[in-house]
């Protein structure tokens, strides 16, 4: 499935953010949904657009991890 | 007018993302559709065809064999394709809810626009979504969005 995947903030600067997905950090503009370390979101086109609860977020990684998708 | 190609990529160009990620895209494909989408030039038929092959399912089930002129298309995005979400039609039906709610196209109210942000009154509350697809959005304007990025006005 490995729809959307969505990545962990881990750190916010100057409407940018540093989000890790699996393992691999990538920058996105967070100007349109401000977003804080630590929260789970959805990078479209390089802009976070979405926010994910932490529990969805974490079923979804894991089903990723276990190949389940 | 616009052409059935051109709707059908404005509407579908926020999915790209999600192939790209799932590897059945190619990074330069994803680029070519950002910019045909971006720019309005459009792409082939041929091409979105092969891309977007569930939109493209789902929109003949609705339409048959008229499913490709710009007014079946749009019809589709605005008032089928979140039916097709809600039944859980194909992969929906294993996608966790944060993604249905995500893929679903919507109608928002424009309240303003900066640079690359359009922001929008939907479900009661002010939400930022993407405006590269959409330039000539003005506060009062109803338009449609779908996965964070505003698409056309309605």
């Amino acid at each position: 499935m490995c729809m959307a995947i969505p990545g962990k903030v881990l750190s916010v600067s100057k409407g940018k953010a540093i989000v890790d997905f699996l393992g691999q950090n990538k920058e996105a503009d967070c100007s349109l949904m401000p977003c804080k370390p630590r929260e789970y979101v959805v990078v479209n086109a390089g802009f976070v657009v979405e926010k994910v609860p932490e529990q969805e977020a974490l079923a979804s990684i894991e089903m990723l991890k276990n190949g389940k998708c | 007018m616009e052409s059935a190609e051109l709707v059908f990529l404005k509407y579908s160009f926020p999915c790209a993302q999600v192939l790209l990620d799932k590897g059945q895209i190619s990074k330069e494909e994803y680029e070519k559709l950002k910019s045909a989408a971006i720019s309005g030039s459009g792409v082939e038929r041929e091409t979105l065809e092969r891309v977007f092959t569930a939109a493209i399912r789902r929109l003949k089930k609705v339409f048959g064999k008229n499913y490709w002129t710009p007014e079946s298309v749009r019809e589709y995005f605005i008032s089928h394709h979140n039916h097709f979400i809600d039944e859980g039609e194909g992969e929906y039906a294993k996608a966790p809810e944060y993604f249905k709610r995500m893929c679903k196209v919507h109608k928002a109210k424009v309240i303003s626009r900066q640079g690359n942000a359009i922001t929008v009154e939907f479900d009661g509350q002010t939400k930022a979504v993407v405006g590269l697809l959409l330039k000539d959005a003005k506060p009062g304007d109803t338009i449609t969005m779908h996965l964070g990025f505003a698409i056309e006005k309605i």
